[in-house]
């Protein structure tokens, strides 16, 4: 008789715990983390394709953890993905998507990676030394290939944010040459991609 | 009998700590220094006992130590060259007030403004105003209006500073609205005084 009373309290219990878990009528908490290599603190928004449940983040360099707000049911299907991109950053995941169980639920793992992009090109015709390219403050020295006059590449050391502007100028020319940055795309913005396409021109004075 | 002797002992016992607290004790004027890049730092302590400090260098410490209850007041005589220092804690105490001296000194590289004077910026044809985005490579970006300029001309000075050895380089990002800028003057290393000499000249396409 007991045992009944206490049987029947709980399932009312449970019924009252499952019904606060919201519509879907589920327990499981959608989780993970997000790691950001930024210098400072940025925001990242997140979104659960799969029931359009949506959760603004301030992420700190380093590893920062996130709870989604609805509860999934078990084998309710999720696809997290990066709605909006930290400032600068560009994000990959894995195990963002899946069919939740306990095992799946809590291993949604995004990688944020600021200033992603290398800045860089061709410079043609240089047969001195002495050139240094400077994208702002980032200065690269190039020198001249062994064959002289042929292509030499060149890339800037610091990595730039994504979508940022970026413009490259001769800081120093080579002896006896002048050398300038085609316009073709410089000034210009980062593409979502690295940038080798810059092209300097010398030509001996 | 035995709780006598305990008290003997605890006697004694205080008896050292206060020989420990006592005139003859010597404290040491020393401190922490953060970002010490560039020689030249000079330091004082109470106007005097001049301490040269080396490139590179994260402590000091005075050569000549101070009795329990003197005061010190370690000063900055002379700034390392390109570089400013102050200080994060107290530089002024009393030997004894803790166990040891202890302050922390802070350089940071002399930062200069990166400026000029534009002149075309007008408005469009339609009355509307026109802005230039100049960008300092992918460092620092500034957008100037044709409202803030009198018949086109207007002094700027980009938000940031640049430190003194820095590279800067300015180029102007066409803004597809009918004005063709050029910059001279745009590249340079920032040396000792602030760049206003960046000159940018814009003109109806």
């Amino acid at each position: 008789m007991k045992s009944s009373f206490l049987r029947a309290g709980l399932a009312l219990l449970s019924g009252v715990i499952l019904s606060a878990c919201g519509g879907s009528n589920g327990s499981l908490a959608l989780s993970g983390s997000v790691n950001y290599n930024g210098a400072t603190s940025s925001t990242v928004v997140l979104t659960n394709k799969s029931n359009s449940d949506k959760l603004t983040l301030t992420i700190a360099p380093g590893s920062n953890t996130f709870v989604f707000g609805k509860l999934l049911a078990t084998d309710e299907k999720f696809d997290v993905v990066v709605e909006t991109l930290p400032v600068g950053a560009t994000c990959t995941s894995t195990e963002a998507s899946g069919t939740a169980s306990y095992y799946t639920v809590y291993r949604v793992a995004i990688t944020c990676t600021a200033n992603p992009f290398t800045l860089g090109g061709t410079v043609k015709g240089l047969t001195a030394t002495g050139l240094v390219l400077a994208n702002g403050s980032d200065t690269t020295a190039v020198l001249p290939s062994a064959t002289a006059g042929a292509d030499v590449s060149f890339k800037f050391p610091t990595k730039v944010a994504n979508t940022a502007l970026y413009g490259v100028t001769v800081l120093s020319q080579p002896a006896g040459q002048t050398c300038t940055v085609n316009s073709a795309l410089n000034p210009g913005t980062m593409p979502s991609a690295d940038q080798l396409g810059l092209v300097v021109n010398c030509a001996s004075n | 009998m035995k709780f006598s002797f305990v008290s003997a002992a605890a006697a004694l016992t205080m008896m050292a700590v206060l020989a420990g607290c006592g005139g003859k004790q010597q404290y040491t004027v020393q401190g922490t220094i953060l970002n010490l890049n560039n020689a030249g730092l000079v330091l004082t302590n109470n106007g005097g006992n001049d301490l040269t400090v080396p490139t590179g260098a994260t402590s000091f410490a005075f050569s000549q130590q101070i009795d329990y209850g003197t005061t010190y007041n370690v000063a900055v005589k002379t700034q390392p060259a390109h570089m400013t220092c102050g200080w994060n804690t107290t530089n002024i105490g009393s030997a004894g007030y803790n166990v040891s001296i202890q302050m922390t000194l802070a350089c940071d590289q002399n930062a200069y403004g990166l400026g000029g004077q534009i002149t075309g910026l007008t408005a469009g044809a339609d009355g509307k105003a026109r802005t230039l985005t100049l960008t300092n490579g992918s460092t620092s970006t500034l957008v100037l209006s044709s409202d803030s300029a009198t018949s086109g001309a207007l002094d700027f000075v980009f938000g940031s500073t640049v430190a003194d050895g820095q590279a800067y380089g300015v180029v102007a990002v066409d803004g597809n609205n009918g004005l063709a800028c050029t910059v001279a003057n745009g590249t340079g290393v920032m040396h000792e005084v602030a760049v206003s000499n960046i000159k940018v000249t814009c003109v109806p396409k």
